[in-house]
């Protein structure tokens, strides 16, 4: 059965934070990125784009982790681990609708030949002090 | 190779900025954890007890990713990737010097059994916004 986030996490991921996330290379180290996330039900969304070097970890191996701190109060913070999947639809409208969020504007025209993806990370395990 | 952090990246490190490690599990997968930096030497430093997950894997894969948001300006950041040494601290140094970088009084009082030490980074790659 899937993991289930508790008011705290939802609150971290409803805020306007900015989650780490940490993906694995070909050759089996970790790469971390700041993203822009919200939360959608008891899953974590953001968007990014088809090649880039995350994208391409991602697909390779669909295990991530992610974590949290309210940038408030940052010893509020959350790990959750899980893992993605990745879909071309709703990519482009996502990406707008967190620029909302964290800036209250439209996202920049990007070109057609941008892919725009939505990873979709539904938790396995959620640690931290905020869990 | 190892690089040398160049000063805008420092500055990051050496500021009251929370950073997040990531780390490889036995099974390959990623796993993140907030933590407070220091700069010692031109490196990244970090405290950490024997016993926790982070140390545990990188005892046995030296690997890691770190990436640093300003606290002041999210939307800069850096990301370092690199191998760590880790040595032990006795005497509990960096756990006081980091609690008064940020918070600016002594951390609580650990027992002996508390096995701290000093987990350095040695950079050999730099992605992000500040580099």
């Amino acid at each position: 059965m899937g993991v289930t986030f508790n008011d705290e996490t939802k609150k971290l991921l409803d805020g306007n934070n900015f989650p780490v996330l940490a993906t694995i290379n070909a050759d089996g180290s970790a790469q971390t990125s700041v993203l822009w996330a919200k939360r959608d039900g008891d899953t974590v969304i953001f968007a990014t784009v088809r090649g880039r070097l995350k994208e391409r970890n991602m697909a390779r191996d669909p295990r991530v982790s992610v974590s949290v701190f309210d940038t408030e109060n940052p010893y509020d913070y959350v790990e959750i681990r899980g893992t993605v999947e990745m879909t071309d639809e709703g990519g482009r409208e996502l990406i707008n609708e967190l620029s909302h969020k964290y800036l209250g504007k439209d996202y920049p025209e990007e070109p057609p030949e941008v892919v725009r993806v939505l990873v979709r990370i539904t938790p396995t395990k959620i640690t931290g002090n905020a869990a | 190779m190892a690089v040398t952090l160049p000063e805008p990246v420092r500055e990051l490190v050496d500021g009251k900025n929370f950073a997040t490690v990531a780390t490889l599990d036995a099974d390959g997968g990623p796993q993140t954890s907030v933590i407070w930096v220091g700069l010692d030497d031109g490196d990244l430093i970090f405290s950490a007890t024997e016993d926790r997950l982070k140390v545990r894997n990188l005892r046995r894969d030296a690997r890691a990713s770190v990436s640093i948001t300003d606290a002041e300006n999210p939307y800069r950041h850096t990301q370092l990737r690199g191998t760590v040494t880790i040595t032990p601290d006795p005497g509990k140094t960096l756990p006081k010097t980091l609690s008064h970088k940020y918070l600016g009084q002594d951390p609580p009082a650990e027992g002996p059994e508390v096995e701290r030490v000093i987990v350095r980074l040695h950079v050999d790659r730099i992605a992000g916004n500040v580099r």
